[in-house]
């Protein structure tokens, strides 16, 4: 019966493993996504201070997570959101608000094309 | 290109450890689903090998779930011969009394160049002379003559001979002694010098191959002075 319960345990700890990253990804962005609109908003009101002070939290924890990251998804992706949050900090340090909200709305959806990469639906896997 | 190094090292160990689950068989010898299965895994195994983009679990976790489903399968192709029949199909006799089934090979899209080639390959010329022509799920077809046209052996001519088939064992390899074996053969280290000694040899490492068989012959090839 090993020849049974272990390919049977493998799989099993595979698909867990990557429900749980589709999981673990959603949350995350999630969480970011949550600071850059409060970035967002506190830029609306013209508080360059609070939208700099969500925008970097919302940086410091994206980078904290991009061993991880880097290792389940696709390299150019994480590329891309780490190019949209550098433009946005440095944006943000000359307080154009026009610009800001753009990449913002950039890097946002860049997010939520991350943790749609690893989530399971019809679309991801035909 | 550390990158690349780490990379390869892993995929191979990986790939070698799967290919080891999978058999001894040799490529020609697959069944269809092992041969799928071959190809995915080199295709897989490469594009994370080349690719630093794309992360190396990309390659690790299709390969391994690959790896799983072909042992599943395995494992319910020995208890299920329906399922195995499924999934490997199952033989199919082409020529019967010398008469080839049409529509077996059509069934099989096995060709009449397909069939004489592999015929000639065994050996076979005439078709008359064949009671049985089978073709395997491995894509191989067994032939099995008429009595009349099988090679003449012993037992059909009512003949008793002596079997004196006996099994080699391997005592020293390239200069390496096979103590295993050499326990296993019922003797020892000292029989062993004893018997490089007769052949005027100080030391196993001057030997490139030693056998003893069940009867207690020894072969012993000496290493070829190096130019």
């Amino acid at each position: 019966m090993k020849a049974l319960y272990i390919p049977a345990s493998l799989l099993a700890i595979i698909l867990a493993f990557s429900l749980w990253t589709g999981r673990y990804v959603e949350l995350q962005t999630g969480g970011w996504t949550d600071l850059l609109k409060q970035s967002d908003a506190a830029a609306r009101q013209e508080n360059w201070a609070e939208a700099e002070s969500q925008l970097q939290q919302a940086y410091q924890a994206w980078d904290a997570s991009q061993t991880f990251f880097h290792t389940i998804m696709d390299h150019s992706d994480l590329d891309e959101a780490e190019t949209l949050f550098q433009g946005a900090m440095a944006i943000c340090d000359e307080q154009d608000d026009a610009d800001f909200h753009l990449l913002l709305a950039q890097l946002m959806s860049q997010l939520r094309l991350l943790a749609e990469t690893q989530s399971i639906s019809i679309k991801n896997i035909f | 290109m550390t990158t690349a190094f780490f990379r390869t090292v892993i995929l191979y160990f990986i790939l070698m450890i799967g290919l080891r689950l999978m058999g001894k068989r040799q490529i020609g010898e697959l069944e269809p689903s092992e041969l799928v299965l071959t190809l995915i895994i080199s295709d897989l195994a490469a594009v994370p090998m080349q690719d630093f983009g794309i992360p190396l679990v990309n390659g690790l976790f299709p390969i391994i779930t690959l790896l799983c489903l072909s042992m599943l399968l395995s494992f319910f192709s020995l208890k299920s011969i329906r399922f195995r029949s499924l999934v490997c199909g199952h033989p199919t006799v082409i020529i019967r009394d010398g008469k080839i089934l049409q529509q077996n090979m059509a069934r099989n899209r096995f060709t009449v160049d397909e069939l004489f080639e592999q015929l000639r390959t065994q050996g076979h010329s005439d078709l008359s002379s064949i009671k049985y022509a089978i073709l395997e799920t491995s894509g191989q077809i067994s032939v099995l003559p008429y009595t009349k046209d099988s090679p003449l052996t012993p037992q059909t001519m009512n003949q008793q001979v002596q079997d004196n088939v006996t099994l080699p064992v391997l005592l020293i390899n390239d200069g390496h002694i096979m103590s295993h074996n050499l326990t296993a053969s019922g003797y020892d280290h000292s029989w062993l010098q004893n018997q490089l000694k007769t052949r005027r040899l100080t030391s196993p490492r001057q030997v490139f191959l030693m056998t003893v068989d069940e009867a207690g012959s020894v072969v012993c090839v000496a290493k070829e002075e190096s130019t």
